[in-house]
């Protein structure tokens, strides 16, 4: 028989093994070694600490056994993912915005970058960042999985979506976590209906709900026993109020595009809108502020010198705003107050570049409209007056932005609108390396 | 049919009839010709995997699963960003996407070739590939190597040049086709072609 000790030092020597075998092909796109690296010092610090730990202390042992799952749990995953299931040339942009919001102390230094591991699973509702909650130890750096749904591996204008989920990463740092809760707590909860967890009950199960959502209390009732005073032991009132702050950076992170995005993604999954759920608020209350600071930030109402590009933006926005719901019950939030958020978040994200989106030059935008209208790869590149070869950096957020505006006017399925957007994001990438001083 | 010179290149591309994006520099178009790189992405055909290749498993009568699995196992497909290299081993056959996106009018017809400098390391491209009228989409090289060595290629580097010539006369047929529906049309990277498409009545089992 084998000690519980040696079992657990035998399974250091599996995962060493394992963790060689995802050697076996590329999984991210600056190749395998910053994970290799990371995971190595992590097998070598359990085990050391296994080494170290007395038979009879069943506590560290047992403590260690658990880093040594979550360490598995990583490498299965690690394992299961392959650069050529995801869009790369997508994900290498997402990290150039989440990298510094996701800086944070570690005993390596004071501002040490996570690592993004990327897993490809499921459909549209795969999307997330799974933060890393726990370590081995506080010399490690997180690794935090983006998961991308497999079956829309070229859709990056659905892929917008990922601002949100940028800002649960960046929540868990601790560099930035009491700020953003600061913001939470000052400025979003007070004077609003989910002021407090009661408030917020009260307003689920308030008289004026709409009927789709009262609708919904019997199922609730029925399935987990839920009811207005036990509603919040059964959902999360700490995840609902985290999505709505995770909203706001998206739409500060990620422009129109995320708008356009949430409300196609979350409409796809609940179509009436109305949708309770334990981690989430109705899909309709988060479009509805959404569009509120669109407007407010001056994104849905942004005038165009050129008559095309004016007509097809405004067609976007009011195709967008078609889906607003139009019960106020749906309304969380005042003006006051979604401009105090978002003027808040636009200080904390304004340091840390790339982060904050920049409205893109009504030029770029109207190249990159031309250009998918033809159904070219919307890129900064042209040939002038002269007809001398010009080409010019531009935010992948512009073509994504662009992306949607070409929407309300072509006649392309919205696959290949993807991927002649997701085309125009590698090509850029090589405007940008051609950029380069040498 | 003549072969298009700079000035034309450039006039046909200046007008917008003719789409080869992004160029990244001048020097892209030579006397007669536009060089273009290397996309992103390889299929390397697996040699191991089939025992042959075998029109009949194209055929649409072929079970989905049998036409599937041939296709996809055909090639091992490899995803190579920027910075990173590929290496084209002695002997192998790699399809390799261009970076730039080309779209020819209805009156061009292109014609694909290895860099010279690029040949004189056993570096071949099919022997002049033709790109229709119409054509849309990124152009697929298919790569060997000639040569006794393995030959590192990288994303963005100039491998191929497109030549242009101007159609003799203007079809109608041409102008007029749907741009759907043609097999290639709006190709994104490399994917095999159809070796049966149009000759079913030659691969018929006895």
């Amino acid at each position: 028989m084998h000690s519980p000790k040696e079992i657990l030092l035998e399974e250091c020597g599996n995962l060493q093994r394992v963790l060689d075998e995802t050697l076996r092909f590329d999984y991210g796109i600056q190749g395998s070694q910053e994970f290799y690296d990371e995971c190595q010092s992590r097998l070598a610090f359990i085990k050391s600490e296994l080494l170290a730990t007395a038979d009879n202390d069943h506590q560290n042992l047992q403590k260690n056994g658990a880093l040594l799952h979550l360490f598995a749990d990583l490498l299965s995953r690690v394992e299961r993912s392959s650069i050529e299931q995801y869009s790369w040339p997508f994900v290498d942009e997402l990290k150039r915005i989440a990298l510094p919001l996701c800086r944070e102390a570690t005993l390596a230094g004071d501002s040490t970058p996570p690592l993004f591991f990327v897993l490809s699973e499921a459909g549209t509702a795969a999307y997330a960042i799974t933060p890393e909650l726990q370590r081995p130890s506080c010399a490690s750096r997180r690794i935090h999985t983006i998961r991308l749904p497999r079956t829309l591996k070229h859709f990056v204008l659905l892929h917008s979506i990922l601002g949100h989920e940028v800002c649960h990463a960046m929540y868990r740092c601790s560099k930035h976590q009491a700020a953003l809760k600061d913001i939470l707590d000052r400025l979003l909860l007070p004077g609003s209906v989910l002021a407090t967890p009661a408030s917020a009950a009260a307003w689920v199960y308030a008289a004026n709900a709409p009927v789709a959502v009262r609708q919904q209390y019997p199922f609730w009732q029925r399935q987990i026993g839920l009811t207005q005073a036990n509603i919040w032991t059964k959902f999360s009132y700490p995840n609902w109020i985290e999505e709505i702050l995770c909203d706001f950076v998206g739409i500060l992170t990620f422009g129109p595009s995320f708008v356009a995005a949430e409300s196609n993604v979350l409409y796809s999954l609940d179509p009436s809108g109305a949708g309770l759920g334990p981690l989430h608020p109705p899909p309709g209350c988060r479009i509805n502020y959404l569009l509120n600071a669109s407007r407010l930030l001056g994104f849905s109402t942004r005038q165009f010198a050129d008559a095309g590009l004016s007509s097809s933006a405004t067609e976007l926005w009011m195709r967008l705003d078609g889906k607003r719901q139009v019960d106020p019950w749906f309304d969380l939030f005042s003006d006051q107050t979604i401009q105090n958020v978002t003027a808040a978040l636009t200080n904390l994200l304004q340091p840390l570049p790339p982060a904050l989106y920049q409205p893109p030059e009504e030029s770029d935008l109207l190249l990159f409209t031309r250009q998918l209208a033809d159904s070219v790869p919307p890129v900064g590149f042209r040939l002038d007056e002269s007809k001398a070869v010009k080409c010019r950096s531009v935010d992948f957020r512009s073509i994504l932005e662009a992306g949607w505006i070409a929407a309300t006017k072509t006649s392309l399925p919205f696959s290949k609108l993807n991927r002649l957007c997701e085309q125009g994001i590698l090509q850029q990438q090589a405007v940008a390396i051609s950029l380069q001083p040498p | 049919m003549s072969a298009l010179s700079k000035s034309a290149i450039l006039h046909w591309l200046a007008q917008g009839k003719l789409v080869v994006s992004p160029l990244l520099n001048d020097d892209q178009i030579g006397p007669s010709s536009i060089d273009l790189r290397m996309g992103t992405m390889a299929l390397v055909a697996r040699a191991g995997q089939n025992s042959h290749v075998d029109p009949m498993e194209y055929k649409a009568s072929a079970s989905a699963h049998e036409r599937v699995q041939g296709l996809k196992q055909k090639h091992q497909r490899i995803d190579v960003p920027f910075g990173r290299s590929f290496l084209l081993h002695p002997g192998s056959l790699a399809l390799v996407p261009t970076l730039e996106w080309v779209m020819m009018p209805p009156t061009l017809q292109g014609i694909v070739t290895a860099r010279s400098s690029w040949a004189r390391e056993g570096l071949n491209i099919a022997s002049a590939s033709i790109i229709n009228p119409k054509y849309r989409g990124v152009i697929t090289l298919e790569l060997a190597n000639f040569g006794e060595i393995p030959i590192s290629l990288r994303p963005g580097l100039r491998i191929a040049q497109l030549a242009l010539y101007e159609l003799d006369r203007r079809d109608t047929k041409i102008d007029d086709a749907a741009d759907s529906g043609r097999q290639f049309d709006m190709s994104f990277e490399p994917e095999p072609g159809n070796l049966a498409k149009g000759d079913e009545a030659f691969l018929k089992d006895e």
